[in-house]
């Protein structure tokens, strides 16, 4: 479980006499299992929020604990970041090796584990993000849904409980994205790993249980998709937008179909469509 | 013609064991005015062909011509084609490197020899394009920025310049859906205003439909589609899925219906539309409303 307790982070800045308020006493409590995005305007403070996740940054005031360890004690450091994984956004600059396998290897070689159970776990977090077959491969010849997928091998050989994402998928294609999202999904329900994904895409956000909306440095709003993207006025001040077909959806409702303005897929509302044409 | 491909080949690290034929054959023109989106999957070459559009990359084989000059002959003006093509670059942290924002905005300007007193005002007038309180950030250091922060910056540096054609790699890419409808917009309003020439490599493929005139879909290094969104978006969905790419969702979503027996066209490219073409489909308009 990781708890955020009035949590503020303020950055100092040179050039400027007054400090940046990132984050503004934020309280979220992050269970095991949970299936989140994170959501909010550019400098809405998410990737600072990420950074407290693992230790990265420290709090201004207030606390963050992950399992009961607070991130302010250094003798928690390295246990919390074997906890909490991070993939960042863009692919290229995550890759170290010159193999797969050696790439996914990496973050392992300090952890003290015998040469035998490193290679098992290197071959099991392969496996686990469909990249088996590319473990000789050279990480630069791969597309780059491929790469973050490597990315994400390299946290979970860790055996990492939480995965933090910050826009995983902002420079990828279509299909890189629909892997990534996959590959997210798959680790939650399967491996119970715990993912908090920060994006800027609507329709992404709307794949997951729950979504926590950043403002300013403070939480606006949380709860399912289904619920949040019903706010359509408030989210589109805060910077933010709806997808595209729920706004179809609540196009066609307000010309008179019966089809729900919660509608956040593209299969829920075919299967709607179907009954009128 | 403004820009004009003529078989151009590009490889990097040629022969060494890292050796990758970037580009393959690629013949292009392009118009003054134009309004056109390139699509690729990852790795195809959208990023190396778009820098032989100012001469940062000159072909291994064949020629590109900028308003006749071709950027491959020695003692060229590059300096004057930088200023006419603009170019934004995908990774903004890599096109950064003033301590400042107000400076890293006035240094295409400067460098093209503006007078100083005009160098605020157009410094003023970019980061208005771009969304940023001139008040809050011009100051700033551009590294200690949020990531939508730094890509506003990058393209506000490259507007500055008011070059005749802007080159724009995955410019919204990082930024929050109302700046990227906006700069988009704004984007839009620079080309129909002032006729500047745009091109706009983006996986955003909702954005894509809805803005170019014309598309350019890449694979492996060649350009194996070039007509209007329309067409490729109506006709072309199996080919773009095989080649890692994907549709508008309400252009999936016509595609689903008709793969489920449902006379639709699957050729919409935005809501409006496609409510549209839902709207008169319908069985029996009075039975079926709630
Ligand atoms: N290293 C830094 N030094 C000073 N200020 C910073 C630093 N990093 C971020 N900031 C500021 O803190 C605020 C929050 O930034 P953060 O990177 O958390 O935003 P974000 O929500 O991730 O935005 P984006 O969507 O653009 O990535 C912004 O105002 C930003 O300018
Ligand atoms: N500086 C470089 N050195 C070596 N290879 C490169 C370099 N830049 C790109 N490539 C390779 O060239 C191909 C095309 O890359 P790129 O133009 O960046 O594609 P895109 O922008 O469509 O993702 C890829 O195989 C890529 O790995
Ligand atoms: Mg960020
Ligand atoms: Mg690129």
């Amino acid at each position: 479980m990781i708890e955020i307790e009035n949590l503020s982070h303020f950055y100092n800045n040179q050039n400027q006499r007054d400090e940046i308020i990132a984050l503004d006493k934020v309280n979220l409590e992050i269970k095991k299992g949970d299936f989140i995005s994170i959501i909010g305007a550019n400098g809405s403070g998410k990737s600072t929020l990420a950074r407290h996740l693992n230790c990265l940054l420290l709090p201004t005031s207030g606390d963050v604990w992950v399992n009961g360890m607070n991130t302010k004690d250094p003798d928690n450091v390295w246990k919390i970041r074997q906890e909490v994984g991070m993939v960042f956004q863009n692919p290229d600059n995550q890759i170290v090796a010159t193999t797969v396998e050696d790439d996914v290897a990496f973050g392992l070689e300090n952890i003290g584990l015998s040469r035998k159970v490193m290679q098992e776990r290197v071959d099991w977090a392969l496996r686990v993000v469909e990249m088996e077959e590319y473990k000789k491969c050279e990480p630069h010849l791969l597309s780059g849904g491929q790469k973050q997928k490597v990315a994400i091998a390299g946290v979970i050989a860790l055996r990492s409980s939480f995965m933090v994402l910050d826009e995983p998928t902002a420079m990828l294609d279509p299909r890189g994205r629909k892997e990534v999202l996959h590959m997210v999904k798959k680790l939650n329900r399967e491996e119970n790993i715990t993912i908090i994904y920060i994006t800027h895409l609507m329709e992404e956000a709307a794949e997951f249980d729950q979504v926590v909306v950043l403002d300013r440095g403070r939480i606006a709003l949380r709860g399912r998709p289904q619920d949040i993207f019903l706010q359509v006025d408030i989210l589109r001040n805060l910077g933010l937008d709806i997808p595209q077909i729920t706004e179809l959806a609540i196009k066609l409702n307000k010309n008179g179909l019966d089809i729900s303005p919660s509608t956040l897929k593209i299969e829920e509302i075919v299967k709607q469509l179907c009954l009128y044409i | 013609m403004f820009i004009h491909l003529d078989e151009v080949y590009y490889t990097y690290n040629i022969d060494m064991p890292f050796e990758t034929k970037a580009l393959k054959n690629i013949n292009l023109e392009i118009q003054k005015g134009e309004f056109i989106g390139l699509i690729g999957h990852t790795g195809c070459g959208k990023t190396t062909l778009i820098q032989h559009f100012n001469g940062l990359l000159t072909p291994t084989s064949g020629k590109v011509y900028v308003e006749g000059i071709d950027t491959s002959k020695k003692g060229i003006d590059l300096k004057s084609i930088r200023r006419k093509v603009g170019l934004v670059f995908q990774y903004p942290e890599n096109q950064l490197f003033e301590e400042t924002v107000y400076k890293e905005v006035a240094f295409g300007p400067k460098k093209f020899g503006l007078p100083e007193d005009k160098i605020e005002n157009r410094v003023r007038e970019a980061l208005k394009m771009v969304d940023l309180d001139y008040n809050l950030y011009a100051e700033r250091s551009p590294f200690s920025l949020s990531g939508g922060e730094m890509r506003r910056v990058a393209l506000a540096s490259i507007l500055s310049i008011r070059p005749e054609m802007l080159v724009l790699d995955e410019p919204t890419a990082n930024l929050d859906p109302q700046s990227r409808n906006k700069i988009l917009s704004e984007i839009k309003a620079i080309h129909n205003n002032f006729g500047i020439t745009i091109v706009l490599v983006s996986h955003n493929m909702e954005k894509i439909a809805e803005m170019v005139d014309r598309l350019l879909v890449m694979h492996k290094g060649e350009i194996i589609m070039d007509s209007s969104p329309r067409d490729i978006f109506a006709n072309h969905a199996n080919d773009l899925l095989q080649v890692g790419l994907g549709l508008p969702q309400v252009t999936q979503c016509m595609y689903e219906l008709k793969e489920r027996g449902k006379k639709v066209y699957t050729g919409v490219l935005t809501v409006d539309e496609a409510a549209k073409e839902i709207l008169s489909r319908m069985k029996s308009p009075t039975v079926s409303r709630k």
